[in-house]
């Protein structure tokens, strides 16, 4: 799936449901408000017949107005009453706030309720009609409050804004996850396919070079036949011609069989090997292979030294990696050494050559990949097939003008 | 009587004195309140200032005597806690603002100011319908539970 069609995937789903969480939270809210106002206006009402008739028994008593209202001081979401005669004049008032009885007695009418902004929040309003027993008509004008109220709709707006960030947090953080998985999903994706046309194409060369191979061979014996029996009824100064028809053709063979070697599996049989012991092979065969080439390479590695491995098939390594430095640094000496490192094996090899263009490093274990006009480009990709065989790792490193280092690492005995 | 400018603080202290002695005012007048019907405009010169305790259980307030400009008549200005006012004002002083005509506790015609102008700075003590500024914003519900205007 295509990163983009993950998130959308899966951001959309998320998107909604925090769409659903918001809308929800506003329209719960706007519930919440309407409910409390309600609430508030029925406790009004009721209050405002309570003490009306409070304040009617006060009267009937002959009390004064300023006395009938002292009466009634105690309420505590009271934010404000005043007693009107019937001509609505204020016969007497209270307020929690100095001065402070919002009324416009001009427009007031019995029953008008109002909902008053005021800094102190929103303070319900009501004008209703008392009657004293004498039959004189009063009115009881009410500022009520439900005392948390706003601190209750605040806490709930609080919260839902507590609960949205919680839920982007988490969301952030699944993303960042996802986000994470969905890169090393990518790179792996990427790897396993490159590794794939890898094995596909080396299917495809082994089973060309193994039906090459097979076909060449058939004939090239019966041509070392031939020229084997040739050879021993020719006059003597035909014979030298024989002989370098002989030394072709066993040229031809050994080319053969290089390729039939690269393209067989590598099946390591693993054992404990000597560093030193390894490192020696190569480098006489290697001697054997290219005259001089012994006076040019020093080895070093110590005795102890011992790692996991199929001998022969690492000292063929170890003897193309020694041919390719000697190869790349004609007049120049090539140091070869090894070293335990904790529970793996070390091993250097560096010439004294040009070094290797970046292009070229990155390409050099590619089969059929060479920058010498007589190579063939198998030995050093033979060589990390052994090394990747056992479980190892080799690379090149190189500085223009430097020589170049190849660095095998390898399992410990 | 022109009065030279003195300066809030000395008579801050000279009219605290008798006031802090005096006992709270009796019943107010009824007609002493924010009235949003009988809103005026005022404008004149500050002849006296003096602190008075105008609301029961409330600290003294700033009170202007106010030479009304063209009627030389007297109005007493009533402005708003002495905490709360933080300015400098003298006697003598032009003032002009917004309040609601109403009787004083002592029956005298009275302002009670909304917003005050003077030296070209506008100070607003109420909102429109009244609410005094000192008592502040939600934390107000809070505050002293106290009842004024008996």
């Amino acid at each position: 799936m295509r990163r983009r069609s993950v998130f959308l995937f899966f951001l959309l789903p998320f998107l909604g449901v925090l769409a659903f969480f918001a809308l929800s939270s506003v329209l719960t809210q706007a519930d919440l408000k309407n409910r409390t106002a309600a609430l508030v206006r029925d406790q009004l009402a009721a209050t405002s017949g309570i003490l009306g008739t409070t304040v009617a028994h006060f009267l009937d008593d002959g009390r004064s107005p300023e006395e009938a209202l002292g009466a009634i001081l105690s309420e505590e979401d009271l934010y404000f009453v005043a007693l009107l005669d019937a001509d609505k004049r204020v016969l007497a008032w209270n307020s929690r706030f100095e001065g402070y009885l919002p009324i416009s007695l001009r427009e007031a009418r019995e029953g008008t309720s109002g909902i008053i902004d005021s800094p102190a929040g929103k303070i319900f309003s009501l004008l209703s009609a008392v009657t004293a027993a004498d039959g004189r008509g009063y009115y009881l004008y009410l500022g009520y409050a439900l005392t948390g109220m706003e601190e209750m709709i605040a806490l709930s707006r609080r919260t839902s804004f507590l609960l949205a960030g919680l839920i982007l947090l988490a969301g952030g953080l699944f993303f960042r996850g996802l986000f994470q998985l969905q890169s090393r999903y990518m790179t792996k994706s990427r790897e396993a396919e490159a590794e794939r046309l890898e094995k596909e194409r080396f299917r495809e060369v082994s089973a060309f070079t193994s039906g090459v191979a097979h076909e060449i061979k058939n004939p090239l014996n019966s041509l070392a036949l031939v020229l084997e029996l040739l050879g021993r009824k020719v006059p003597p100064e035909a014979k030298g011609d024989v002989d370098l028809g002989k030394a072709q053709v066993r040229t031809i063979a050994r080319i053969v069989d290089r390729f039939s070697r690269v393209v067989k599996a590598v099946r390591p049989e693993i054992a404990p090997v000597a560093l030193d012991d390894v490192l020696a092979q190569a480098a006489e065969n290697l001697a054997a292979e290219v005259p001089g080439a012994s006076s040019r390479l020093f080895v070093e590695a110590a005795p102890s030294v011992r790692l996991a491995g199929d001998r022969d098939l690492l000292v063929q390594a170890l003897l193309n990696v020694l041919k390719n430095a000697i190869e790349a640094s004609p007049d120049a000496p090539v140091r070869a050494g090894g070293r335990q490192a904790g529970k793996r094996i070390e091993i250097w090899v560096r010439d004294g050559g040009p070094g290797l263009a970046p292009e070229a490093a990155a390409l050099v274990f590619e089969p059929f990949f060479t920058t010498k006009e007589k190579g063939m480009g198998i030995g050093l990709y033979l060589t990390k097939r052994i090394i990747e065989a056992h479980d190892g790792t080799i690379e090149a490193r190189s500085l223009d003008g430097q020589g170049t280092e190849f660095r095998i690492e390898l399992p410990g005995a | 009587m022109r009065w030279k400018a003195w300066l809030i603080p000395v008579l801050a202290a000279l009219a605290a004195g008798p006031a802090a002695g005096q006992a709270p005012p009796g019943p107010a007048s009824p007609g002493h309140y924010y009235d949003v019907d009988k809103e005026v405009r005022f404008e004149g010169t500050v002849r006296e200032i003096v602190l008075e305790p105008r609301y029961k259980g409330a600290a003294p307030f700033l009170v202007l005597r106010v030479e009304e400009s063209g009627r030389k008549a007297m109005v007493t200005v009533e402005i708003s806690p002495s905490w709360f006012f933080g300015e400098d004002i003298h006697g003598g002083e032009k003032v002009k603002g917004v309040g609601s005509l109403a009787e004083g506790p002592d029956g005298t015609r009275t302002i009670i100011a909304r917003e005050l102008q003077f030296r070209g700075e506008t100070l607003t003590l109420r909102d429109k319908r009244g609410f005094p500024s000192w008592q502040g914003g939600p934390k107000g519900r809070r505050g002293p539970k106290r009842f004024g205007g008996l």
